[in-house]
């Protein structure tokens, strides 16, 4: 089959590789009709994540049809249309018992690894570095989905792919962080970081019932994205320093601050080895890739007294000089986590059924999957107003024969 | 059983045979000598030929490189010496192993499945099987090295169903091993703790091999075996980023 393999920092290639197998009896594989990139991704491209190898499969984000079953499903049949969590979750453990499915004791086969790195090991996640357990991902024409009683759902025939697809991770993301603020009617939410999960974060928190949503970023598209959902928008490239945005928030919300602060940007520092080499990639600390505060600083220092910041983004490591006095001292409170995707699948399905969201907004492009490299590049490079990239395995022709089962190197 | 549960990595290493260091140290000097000697044997004889690769220092040099790297290693075997019994008091060729788990089932559960001793090579690899002879008497062979595989008899000697199982070896065997399994609940739908210990002493010469191959059997051997009891208890399974079946065959 074909496959976006990671070669390293900026290079990923479209390669032949064997097609997967049913392994374990409560496996499927899955043919993939639509996959994205994530922006989590970036950071693969980036080579900012180590535990990464050569010909690893990228790809959390997939959707597609079931082509063989374990013996175990029985929940699933061969030709059901499914959604699968970027989360792999065994639905056994203590974890998986309580919904806190990314928390899962038994997905991770690489453990040991993520013990290290985090005290106890979470969930595996499908091409997400050997850290979270070296699963082979999701933008590929098939794959092998572990415990497919619990992870996929079957999706209506009235609902098309573009739809359904961010059931996966970014909606249920954007989702669970607003969740996690404890809205109540009219709060206000700020948000920081306006790509895709900033996005269903800003849908997701008017949907809970926010007031009033204040988005923040500056990327022109992205901000206008944000502003035709209804948000106000900061442009932080017009703000002379932090001061500055606080100043701006707290002239929009009184001079109390917002209730709930939604931290979606993320700051991927990742290190297996040395706290050192982990410490220097944090100063970096990323907003949205250029070289200001960090967007979680900024976060817990705007938050109104007694509020909720949330996290979305994503942390690999240690963080420098969080200003832990402002948490302490103005009694927020701090939610986070990978999220639960199992728990929101049949909620947020009905929210689309209904017609109360369209996840299908935040798409830009659309390719098939020969064209990874250049869509990486462009999403990378935010070029085209690049805000999220599907990808079509069907779309490459001539479709290549499926039973090839060698690797025969690289297509491009 | 032994009332002592420190936690102990691993056994005989190398750093156990400081001789082995001092000897290779002084191996490496006498070669290093001979090799220099010879090279310069081989340069005179070709001079002319050699001539544009001149060597960059003398023969002599290189002697007292060889010398110097031999009493290094020297020095290293006279410095990792190891005390004549470790801190917790085991014995040299003594493996100790603890470890614990909470599985998400009742007591009794992961009691029946460690109780039926022949699922036990499925998680902890360094076993080849475990076979029953009787009720209470299992015969237990370990994966030795290089095909080679070691038994010994072993008999259950506390079985409280769901709440206790040990076991021990049986007279006459060089190997003289032991385990410990508690089943604790931990409380209304918190599942139960498994905390385990396995012992394992080998004495005589024909038990050499399985010695070495013991260096490697570490805790987190044990901790992995548990990690993998779990899988099965909970998931039914034990989960792989593996996308497809050795080409031998050989799936999961």
């Amino acid at each position: 089959m074909k496959a976006v393999c990671w070669h390293g920092k900026h290079d990923v290639r479209v390669e032949h590789v064997r097609d997967p197998e049913i392994i374990n009896p409560r496996d499927a594989i899955v043919r993939v009709t639509s996959t994205a990139i994530c922006g989590s991704d970036l950071h693969l491209y980036n080579g900012r994540i180590p535990a990464m190898k050569k010909h690893d499969i990228l790809g959390h984000e997939f959707m597609g049809e079931v082509v063989e079953l374990g013996a175990k499903v029985k929940n699933l049949s061969v030709g059901d249309r499914v959604v699968v969590p970027f989360t792999i979750s065994c639905g056994g453990c203590y974890f998986c018992s309580s919904d806190l499915y990314s928390l899962c004791d038994n997905s991770n086969p690489k453990a040991v690894l993520a013990e290290q790195m985090f005290g106890h090991a979470t969930c595996g996640i499908f091409g997400y570095s050997h850290l979270m357990g070296g699963y082979s991902g999701g933008q590929a024409e098939y794959v092998r989905v572990p415990y497919a009683d619990t992870g996929p759902m079957k999706i209506p025939a009235h609902l098309h792919d573009d739809q359904v697809l961010f059931l996966t991770d970014i909606f249920p993301t954007g989702y669970m962080a607003a969740e996690n603020c404890n809205i109540t009617p009219g709060d206000v939410v700020a948000v920081w970081g306006c790509g895709p999960v900033g996005q269903f974060a800003i849908a997701s928190a008017k949907m809970l019932g926010a007031g009033q949503v204040i988005a923040i970023d500056e990327v022109p598209d992205r901000l206008a994205m944000a502003q035709g959902q209804g948000a106000d928008v900061i442009d932080f490239s017009q703000c002379s320093g932090t001061r500055d945005l606080l100043a701006r928030l707290n002239g929009r919300t009184g001079g109390r601050g917002p209730d709930a602060c939604i931290e979606a940007v993320g700051m991927e520092a990742h290190g297996i080895g040395g706290i050192e080499h982990v410490y220097d990639r944090t100063k970096q600390a990323l907003f949205l890739e250029n070289d200001r505060p960090s967007a979680l600083r900024q976060a817990f220092l705007a938050c109104r007294k007694g509020g909720v910041v949330s996290i979305p983004g994503v942390f690999g490591g240690f963080a420098d000089k969080v200003p832990l006095g402002a948490m302490m001292n103005k009694s927020l409170t701090v939610r986070t986590g990978q999220t639960h995707v199992q728990k929101y699948l049949r909620p947020l399905l009905g929210h689309i059924e209904e017609g109360r969201i369209d996840p299908s907004f935040v798409i830009s492009h659309r390719y098939g999957l020969g064209d990874a490299p250049m869509a990486y590049d462009m999403f990378q490079s935010r070029a085209h107003a690049c805000t999220k990239v599907v990808m079509k395995p069907e779309w490459d022709t001539p479709r290549l024969p499926i039973l090839q089962q060698q690797q025969v190197g690289s297509v491009d | 059983m032994p009332e002592n549960t420190h936690q102990r990595n691993g056994a005989a290493g190398p750093k156990q045979y400081p001789a082995l260091y001092s000897l290779a140290g002084i191996i490496a000097a006498l070669f290093g000598a001979t090799w220099c000697m010879a090279r310069h044997a081989r340069r005179d004889q070709g001079a002319g030929r050699r001539r544009r690769m001149r060597a960059t220092s003398s023969g002599g040099h290189w002697i007292r490189k060889g010398v110097m790297a031999g009493l290094a290693g020297v020095m290293v075997g006279v410095l990792r010496q190891p005390p004549e019994k470790d801190r917790d008091g085991t014995r040299r060729n003594e493996v100790r192993l603890t470890s614990h788990i909470t599985v998400n089932c009742a007591p009794r559960e992961a009691y029946d499945y460690w109780r039926d001793f022949r699922q036990l090579p499925r998680v902890m690899r360094f076993l080849e099987r475990v076979e029953p002879l009787s009720e209470n008497r299992y015969r237990w062979v370990l994966r030795g090295p290089v095909g080679a595989s070691v038994s010994w008899e072993a008999e259950v000697v506390d079985d409280r169903p769901g709440e206790i199982l040990a076991w021990r070896s049986l007279e006459g065997y060089d190997i003289d091993h032991w385990g410990h399994v508690a089943f604790r609940p931990r409380g209304e739908n918190r599942g139960t703790e498994l905390a385990v210990e396995l012992n394992v002493t080998t004495s005589g010469p024909a038990t050499r091999a399985v010695v070495r191959r013991l260096a490697g059997l570490e805790n987190a051997a044990l901790d992995q075996a548990l990690r993998d009891i779990k899988a099965y208890l909970e998931a039914g399974e034990i989960t792989t980023a593996r996308r497809y079946t050795h080409p031998s065959g050989k799936g999961a």
